[in-house]
């Protein structure tokens, strides 16, 4: 049986999953346990953002222009990318309209002209952006095993500036353009986190410009969305983030985790667990996942050290800082079309 | 801006599989398959083989009154 282990980082994947069902957060998150595909769609997103980052890098430290940067983050692209296998068939996030998906978002937010551009810090431009903060305030538990505080991370693709105003940029690939893609941003909790994170740093930010990549098998479309959270939100998002992390306590305490039996089973093709869930006795089912612990601060799951029987993580730091690495009003401001074809 | 593009017009003269082939030796000649030990140039060939090859490989038709609509994305518009 893999080791429960409950993780002094948390972020709002992490959350969010303890809120749609604790049972899933137990599996996932205590357990380790994860099903044996690694996700395309998380692998495509997190190629997608290392292949801007070097490309911005690339831009604004090395000033390059637009052809030899892109050259520099196809480099990147085919290093992240690697020997990964797209097991479902069809499916539209092939590395050939992953590529012609940066492509396009270059051509249509071309960085020089591009309304966001990075913030500036005493470290330079800033591109992603990782953030780890204690939370160390009345009325949050601490671990219960460590007695230190929890630590809130969190990593965005870009910090930037928008009319002199610091924002946060995140992109979001998707194989389709939901109808209420905008709407959908409106009580993010992972964009409320950002804020109140950057908030927390000294930086007053509560605007959030998310860009959508729509990734389909004949066509690559770009949909900007800006969410203003007013302060009321953020704060809420902070209240809810202490009364979560206290439930989630007392289920590690009582070993008990509650199961949603609803609707988070049936969601995205199903809940990975639903074996599990439906079984007498889920240890037997162990065996058929695999043991990767989700590392919140690199945002990938990670394969336990097989001496410590411990996931292998890097640690923040400093904490209380955000740091760059080298690596609500709803408007669709943006939506363009580039037609993408692999012969189908 | 450089035109990348004018620099591999040579591409477009080339069946696929000799684009392909071109594409093999390019990344034939990384140390250890490494794309980050390419050179700039080799890099920008590779990116422009990507595009020639997609616009060869495509039988989709455009949608022509989609707004912003392109084929396929061209650094000529970046």
């Amino acid at each position: 049986m893999p080791a429960a282990i409950l993780s002094p980082y948390t972020d709002s994947t992490m959350l969010n999953s303890f809120r749609s069902c604790p049972q899933k957060f137990y599996n996932e998150y205590v357990l380790g346990l994860r099903p044996g595909d690694i996700s395309i769609d998380l692998h495509a997103g997190a190629v997608f953002s290392a292949t801007l980052e070097r490309f911005y890098q690339e831009v604004f430290r090395n000033g390059l222009d637009t052809p030899a940067a892109l050259a520099r983050a196809f480099a990147t692209f085919q290093t992240e990318w690697g020997d990964f296998v797209i097991r479902k068939e069809g499916h539209p996030k092939t590395p050939e309209n992953m590529w012609s998906a940066v492509e396009d978002y270059i051509r249509v937010y071309p960085p020089r002209a591009d309304q966001v551009q990075p913030y500036h810090t005493g470290a330079g431009a800033t591109f992603e952006y990782s953030f780890s903060i204690p939370l160390d305030f009345p009325g949050f538990p601490r671990h219960p095993d460590t007695g230190d505080p929890f630590v809130y991370v969190g990593r965005f693709d870009l910090l930037g500036k928008r009319d002199n105003r610091p924002v946060i940029r995140d992109e979001k690939t998707a194989q389709r353009l939901e109808a209420n893609w905008s709407e959908k941003w409106d009580l993010r909790s992972q964009f409320l986190g950002y804020c109140w994170a950057l908030q927390t740093m000294g930086i007053p930010c509560n605007t959030v410009v998310v860009r959508g990549v729509i990734i389909t098998k004949t066509m690559i479309r770009q949909v900007e969305a800006i969410k203003i959270y007013p302060q009321h939100l953020i704060d809420r998002w902070f209240e809810q983030t202490k009364r979560d992390l206290n439930r989630l306590v007392s289920c590690y305490k009582e070993g008990y985790w509650d199961y949603n039996l609803g609707d988070t089973c049936t969601m995205y093709s199903h809940c990975p667990f639903i074996p599990l869930c439906s079984s007498n006795q889920p240890e037997n089912w162990y065996s058929s996942y695999e043991e990767r612990r989700w590392d919140p601060l690199s945002r990938i799951h990670t394969v336990p050290d097989a001496n410590s029987g411990i996931g292998t993580v890097s640690h923040p730091s400093p904490l209380w800082q955000g740091a760059t690495t080298p690596t609500g009003t709803a408007s669709k401001t943006v939506d363009s079309a580039a037609i993408i074809s692999n012969g189908e | 801006m450089t035109n990348v593009m004018d620099a591999y017009t040579y591409l477009d003269g080339m069946t696929e599989a000799q684009i392909l082939q071109r594409r093999s030796a390019i990344i034939g000649s990384a140390p250890n398959g490494d794309y980050k030990q390419l050179s700039d140039e080799d890099l920008q060939e590779l990116v422009a083989i990507h595009r020639v090859l997609r616009r060869k490989t495509s039988t989709s038709v455009p949608r022509a009154s989609r707004k912003g609509a392109d084929m396929v994305p061209s650094l000529d518009n970046i």
